[in-house]
């Protein structure tokens, strides 16, 4: 059974750069190298590709070419990139999540600190910027509004910023085939889906999970390494009924587990008011609430972005594996490496026509004979006098000839034979259009020899009409001549030309 | 190659076409041809998998002196061993050198295609050739071709109907993907044992056809995403005459850029279809006398008002609904449908109005200067020209494209003039057989008219492409049906 193909989104971005460089390449050079790659690295093992499997036919040939183009490929430039950005974000999570906490838990044993600021800072900014996320892709699924805001597709130009770092060093052909095939994947939704938005997702993701760890963190050493108190605080009449059922509420999803939330009498004990002082409040119960705290930050928090990271990763994941590879550029490779439907050998020679030799010694006047091929009519008066006026040379005789069956002429070249010595020249009328094959050549010859000193003219003539002949084309003309040539024959070739 | 492989001799007289009728079938514009009699020197090998291989043969140039040697083949218990002999016999020997060549795959058992040019008379050396094969006892099929008005089809059908087990006209010329098909099944009927092994090779001609108009499909509708959402964008100068400056140059960018655009999906689609020798009409015209751009392809391609109306006024009408229903929504259905029915009214006022102004005449590329709220914009402002929001322009592009495909689809590969298609000519001939744009259904008209506009808003993703390609695919496939002259 064959392996399933996995792509990323690198083999993708290199994929189209190298497709995007064989659109600009000569056809005949490209397509006998990808015939080449198909027979000898993708064939022995898949036979003949068809639809079914590109992923695999692509990505035998990706590697191939790969191969060959050596290691500065856009792939490359893009994970280094991708890897930056995530580096960047995993930073900055941790730094912001550490700062953030360690601000939030000054504590100097004069006022406790703030549950409710604690959770709204940590937990309650997240799920606005969550919320606030989903309300906007909502927006822009269903309507107009918000269609020229595009967040993400400033952090997608902050990801190209990264690895465009990496290509300014490039040539600019280069480096625009690479932006080339970055833009294939981001702007062709209609051929990627959303493929090039799993990226920019996941660094964000993972800026969430490194910041909720930063804070999760923070929290717990403080707790373990410092004295710090939590309390809770309000201008509103808020009962501590009230705020008990809220943390109560609030606890639900981690209630199983050890300390979940502070008891009734913890809650009752721990709210705090600037005019009383801390004194009053109970030391145990403003530190039970730091697990209730670090509940709510694991679950809320970590626990959300962790399967937001998990979705934005399998939506990638998706998307890759969604990528159809039907598009035209696809399709030309296919063509390319599995060949034409129909094969053809190749290397046969060509026809090879020697340099056109000068015809025969300068004419004069006299005797000739006639021999007409025997698709001609016989009795031929223009052809006669054609001779007479053109040429000076009156026609003795006329014979019908067999042109194209060189033994089938004996009683003709005997009396050619015979007359010979008293001929100025022998006219073989043939029509022009009349293909020059091997045994017209072997029936000149024959002629030729018979004649002796005479000479021997081949008279093409046009389609018969009436009393006389078509002009002869200059094809026709330039075939006989070749046909002289390819067969040395040396004779004189005249094309009948209308009065 | 298996042994059951069917294998096909063309062979017959010089230059009576058999490298046209190779190149036919071979779908092959490539194969050297040419009016200089005996061009093919040597026999080339052509094949399918293992579902059939012919082979291109030099003509007979000495048959009559051929035929009394091989006349004992009529007695023979096995004829071919005469032939057999022929070729050792006069091995190297130029004389009959075209003779051994040709009869060398019909000694291995290939059958016979000989093909004949009915404007070409029956001569005495045609009969020597006829009854030579006929000696060979190998399953023959003739083809008559015709290179010129001049017609002797009677007198030859007479003459080859007495050696060969079938007979069929077929014009290398000007034949058709149809055409190729029932000339491999009538192959497929003079010798039973061949068959199956044709008929899937038939099956992947079909499959193959299928794919390529698929395909062809993708090519349009990759055209037409890149076009309707074409822009050009440049920085805006300080100052209204060097903005409108750069406005100007843009709209000749735009054009000119769309034009390649359109120039590069043409030579695709020509190529798709292994032409080498066609240019599309759109690499050679200037852009404003006929190119893409120009007042005359604005006139001849594409919807009328009337038909731009009822799509315009449709999508519009959806549109204008949507906005409606949202309102709606928004107001929690309040107002009993009323903004759903206002919205498809105005939507449809607009889209009708927009198709009546703009209809035939193309409409100016606006250029877009940067306003007050891009004045204040991080990172500058812009002058912008595109997308090009004239309705009837994808019309047009399809227009022209399957004007591209038509002329694909109905020229023999066995033609060796360079051609360029001329499009008007082209739309012409669209419309005389109703498979132009203005011929679709009102229904496919609307449903283009509305997947274009979602791809002008850039919302389209892989299910419009998938409904449009298949749109396309489907005034394909009839177009690819019809017989369009080309010339």
């Amino acid at each position: 059974m064959r392996r399933a193909e996995s792509w990323t989104i690198a083999d993708i971005l290199d994929f189209e750069y190298l497709l995007t460089a064989d659109s600009a390449g000569d056809d005949d050079a490209t397509r006998t190298r990808d015939r080449a790659i198909f027979e000898q690295k993708i064939a022995p093992e898949f036979g003949v590709a068809d639809g079914g499997e590109r992923r695999q036919v692509f990505r035998r040939w990706l590697e191939a070419r790969r191969e060959a183009s050596g290691s500065d490929l856009p792939g490359a430039h893009f994970v280094a990139g991708w890897q930056t950005l995530l580096t960047f974000a995993t930073l900055t999570g941790l730094v912001l999540g550490i700062s953030v906490t360690a601000g939030l838990l000054h504590y100097r044993g004069k006022e406790p600190v703030n549950v409710a600021w604690f959770f709204a800072a940590t937990v309650g900014v997240q799920w606005v910027i969550l919320i606030a996320a989903f309300a906007w892709w909502l927006l822009r699924r269903t309507t107009g509004l918000l269609d020229g805001f595009r967040p993400l597709r400033a952090l997608m130009s902050a990801l190209t910023w990264a690895f465009s770092a990496g290509l300014r060093r490039l040539p600019g052909e280069r480096r625009d085939r690479f932006r080339a095939s970055l833009a294939t994947i981001s702007r062709h939704r209609e051929i990627y889906g959303s493929l090039a938005t799993w990226p920019v997702l996941v660094v964000t993701q993972v800026f969430g999970v490194c910041f909720n760890l930063g804070v999760l963190g923070t929290l717990l050493l403080q707790v373990a390494l410092s004295d710090v108190a939590f309390g809770w605080q309000s201008t509103l009449r808020t009962s501590p009924e009230e705020a008990f059922h809220i943390v109560a509420t609030v606890s639900v999803p981690w209630s199983r587990l050890p300390n979940p939330h502070p008891t009734f009498d913890q809650v009752v004990a721990s709210r705090f008011a600037y005019s009383a002082g801390i004194a009053p409040l109970s030391q145990t119960a403003m530190t039970s609430w730091w697990p209730f705290l670090c509940y709510a930050v694991a679950i809320y928090g970590l626990l959300v972005r962790l399967f937001l990271l998990a979705w934005c990763l399998g939506g990638l994941r998706r998307s890759l594996r969604g990528v159809t590879f039907d598009h035209h550029g696809c399709n030309a490779l296919l063509r390319r490496l599995t060949g034409p439907v129909i094969q053809a050998q190749t290397g046969t020679p060509a026809l090879t026509i020697p340099e056109s030799v000068p015809g025969a010694a300068p004419r004069r006047a006299g005797e000739s004979l006639l021999l007409l091929a025997e698709d001609l009519a016989a009795e031929n008066d223009a052809l006669t006098t054609y001779l007479s006026t053109n040429l000076g040379w009156k026609v003795s005789k006329i014979l019908t000839v067999q042109i194209d069956h060189p033994s089938g002429n004996a009683s003709a070249l005997q009396e050619i034979a015979a007359s010979a010595p008293q001929l100025a020249g022998i006219v073989i009328g043939i029509p022009a259009r009349r293909a020059p094959i091997k045994a017209i050549a072997l029936f000149l010859q024959k002629v030729s020899a018979a004649g002796g000193g005479a000479e021997t003219l081949i008279m093409l003539l046009g389609r018969h009409t009436g009393e006389t002949y078509d002009p002869v084309s200059d094809e026709d003309y330039g075939h006989w001549k070749n046909f002289n040539a390819i067969h040395g024959l040396h004779l004189g070739i005249e094309k009948w030309r209308p009065a | 190659m298996s042994e059951l492989t069917p294998t096909f001799a063309i062979v017959g007289a010089v230059n009576h076409g058999k490298s046209s009728v190779v190149s036919t079938l071979a779908e092959n514009d490539q194969i050297r041809i040419s009016s200089t009699p005996g061009e093919t020197v040597e026999c080339q090998r052509f094949w399918l998998h293992d579902l059939f291989v012919f082979y291109d043969t030099p003509g007979f140039q000495n048959a009559r002196e051929a035929l009394p040697e091989l006349a004992s083949a009529a007695q023979a218990s096995e004829p071919l061993a005469v032939f057999r002999q022929f070729i050792e016999r006069h091995r190297g020997e130029p004389d009959f050198e075209s003779e051994c060549l040709l009869f060398r795959p019909i000694v291995e058992g290939a059958g016979v295609l000989y093909v004949v040019d009915g404007s070409e008379p029956v001569l005495e050396i045609h009969a020597a050739e006829m009854e030579i094969l006929r000696l060979t006892g190998q399953p023959r099929l003739a083809i008559i071709n015709r290179t010129s008005a001049d017609d002797h089809i009677g007198d030859w059908k007479r003459r080859l109907g007495q050696h060969f087990n079938a007979v069929r006209e077929f014009n290398a010329h000007h034949a058709t993907f149809a055409d190729r098909l029932e000339l491999l099944e009538t192959l497929a009927g003079i010798e039973q044992s061949w068959k199956p092994k044709l008929a899937r090779a038939v099956a992947i001609f079909r499959e193959e056809w299928e794919k390529r108009i698929r395909e062809c499909a993708e090519i349009i509708v990759e055209l037409l995403f890149d076009a309707l959402r074409h822009e050009e964008v440049a920085a805006s100068p300080e100052g209204r005459t060097r903005r409108e400056a750069l406005g100007e140059e843009l709209q000749k960018r735009f054009m000119a850029s769309v034009s390649a655009r359109e120039t590069r999906a043409h030579r695709e689609i020509i190529r798709l279809f292994g032409h080498n020798r066609v240019t599309a009409d759109a690499t050679s015209g200037p852009l404003f006398d006929s190119g893409l751009f120009s007042d005359e392809t604005w006139r001849a391609f594409g919807l009328d008002e009337k038909q731009l109306l009822a799509a315009g006024a449709f999508t519009g009408a959806a549109a204008g609904a949507a906005v409606g229903a949202k309102v709606e929504i928004g107001t929690g259905g309040g107002f009993l449908g009323a903004p759903t029915a206002i919205g498809t009214g105005v939507g449809a006022g607009i889209g009708a109005a927009a198709a009546f102004l703009f209809g035939k005449q193309r409409p100016e590329l606006k250029v877009r200067v940067p306003g007050l709220a891009q004045k204040f914009k991080i990172g500058g402002s812009a002058v912008r020209v595109g997308p090009y929001a004239a309705v009837n322009f994808p019309w047009i592009l399809i227009d022209r494209a399957l004007g591209t495909f038509a002329y694909v689809v109905n020229r023999a590969h066995a033609r060796r003039d360079d051609s360029v298609i001329d499009s008007a000519r082209m739309k012409t001939a669209l419309d005389a057989s109703s498979l132009s744009t203005a011929h679709w259904t009102d229904t496919q008209r609307r449903d283009g008219a509305r997947l274009f506009g979602i791809i002008r808003k850039g919302k389209a993703g892989r299910e419009q492409r998938e409904a449009l390609r298949s749109l396309i695919a489907e005034r394909l496939q009839a177009l690819s049906l019809a017989r369009i002259a080309v010339d």
